[in-house]
């Protein structure tokens, strides 16, 4: 039979070991509880578009999450905490598409489906946080890099040159 | 606080010990005019340029945004008081107020076809501390009264960026240059003139980092700090005043 002190040093050592594995897998969380890196899509409203449709695709390994949403607002937001911290921990390739629609009168407009291409490690998911919006460098404010502009090929609710996608830098799970 | 308070007490105590009978008190008004120009811009960062007329994007590598300049002049003053410990040199504090009529231009990028243009009233003050120096100490010698100084100088701008949206940090730092002649009126007091010339750069930030607010927003300015570069110019000349007091 083993001793009481064996099996104490046989705990010690699991807890231990399990301490060790989390610091490498496990999803870190802040003191909230909410996950630390989360994935935060938003697509700003031109003052000329009656509304937008903002649809966000999110595909890790065979995992499919996706998300649509249509505001008549200012803003339109798909954010994305525990699925997609979870799809985004695993240390896979991940693709996330992100198609915008405009809705003028009777007409609807997609500009070309922005694709990124994310790749997490065991330890961080990537941090995905994009803002589609018309830029004008004068009046946009916070730490982003521009990306691209995604003009739409029809162009009956307007040509919209510079609707762009920006990705916001983040760090240690804080977006600006 | 009070070792340090002590230290500098003692500092100014061995200092004012280490006077020898040929130190004097300085003091100095000067009264003229000066010539002013200030430029401001802030270089664009993505280079993207939105031409409104054509509707299409354009990429320009010299983009900026936020211009602003400024050509004028009008009357200065200046008022210096300091101390020598000796018969050259003069350590002294430099207040000037200067109030510039010109031209002011803002443009919202380089590329835009817009200025605008309004006629302003600068009134700018002026701070710094510096040295004075008189070569020629003999009073017999044609050159006495002949001097050179610096000052390491602060200046506060004053314009109308706000109402064209645009933000910038309205404190200038740099030094000033001066040089002139000053002729014996009596035992202790002199009069001459002061050639002056200030070169200053807008102080960098408050950015949005410092503040620690950089959320992503729209319809606000990004307040980047601007372009890095000698961009608050005066030429001064002026008659002076000054009066050393043993």
């Amino acid at each position: 039979m083993k001793s009481i002190r064996f099996r104490f040093a046989v705990f010690y050592a699991l807890v231990l070991a399990w301490l060790a594995f989390c610091c490498m897998a496990c999803d870190p969380v802040d003191e909230w509880g909410d996950p630390e890196y989360w994935t935060d899509i938003a697509a700003y409203k031109p003052d000329k578009v009656d509304s937008l449709e903002l649809r966000v695709t999110y595909q890790a390994g065979d995992t499919v999450w996706a998300d649509t949403s249509v505001v008549q607002d200012s803003v339109n937001r798909i954010v994305c905490r525990d699925t997609c911290d979870s799809l985004f921990s695993l240390g896979r390739e991940n693709k996330v598409s992100v198609d915008i629609s405009f809705y003028c009168g009777d007409k609807v407009v997609a500009l070309p489906t922005y694709e990124i291409d994310s790749h997490s490690e065991y330890w961080k998911p990537d941090d995905l946080n994009f803002r589609f919006v018309e830029y004008d460098e004068r009046s946009v404010r916070g730490d982003f890099e521009f990306e691209k502009f995604l003009p739409p090929e029809d162009t009956s609710c307007g040509k919209f040159v510079n609707y762009a996608a920006l990705r916001l830098k983040c760090s240690h799970g804080w977006c600006y | 606080m009070f070792p340090r308070m002590v230290l500098l007490v003692a500092c100014l105590a061995c200092a004012a010990l280490a006077l020898d009978d040929s130190g004097f008190a300085y003091f100095e008004v000067s009264l003229g005019g000066h010539y002013a120009s200030y430029s401001i811009k802030t270089e664009s960062f993505t280079h993207w340029y939105h031409d409104t007329e054509r509707d299409e994007m354009v990429y320009d590598e010299d983009l900026t945004y936020d211009i602003f300049s400024f050509e004028g002049g009008g009357p200065m003053l200046g008022v210096q008081a300091g101390f020598s410990p000796g018969e050259r040199f003069v350590f002294l504090l430099d207040f000037g107020l200067f109030v510039s009529i010109g031209d002011s231009r803002y443009k919202l990028y380089s590329r835009d076809k817009d200025e605008y243009a309004e006629t302003e009233i600068m009134v700018r003050p002026l701070f710094g501390f510096g040295l004075k120096v008189f070569p020629f100490t003999s009073k017999n010698s044609a050159l006495y009264g002949l001097f050179a100084g610096t000052t390491l100088s602060f200046m506060w701008s004053d314009n109308q960026w706000e109402n064209y949206g645009m933000e910038y940090c309205d404190f200038d730092v740099g030094f000033k240059v001066e040089a002139g002649k000053l002729w014996s009126i009596s035992e202790y007091y002199l009069v001459g003139f002061t050639l002056t010339a200030g070169f200053h750069v807008t102080a960098a930030g408050p950015n949005n980092e410092e503040y620690g607010d950089d959320r992503f927003r729209i319809g606000e300015n990004p307040k980047r700090d601007p372009v890095d570069e000698w961009n608050n110019f005066h030429l001064g000349l002026s008659l002076t005043a000054a009066s050393k007091l043993f």
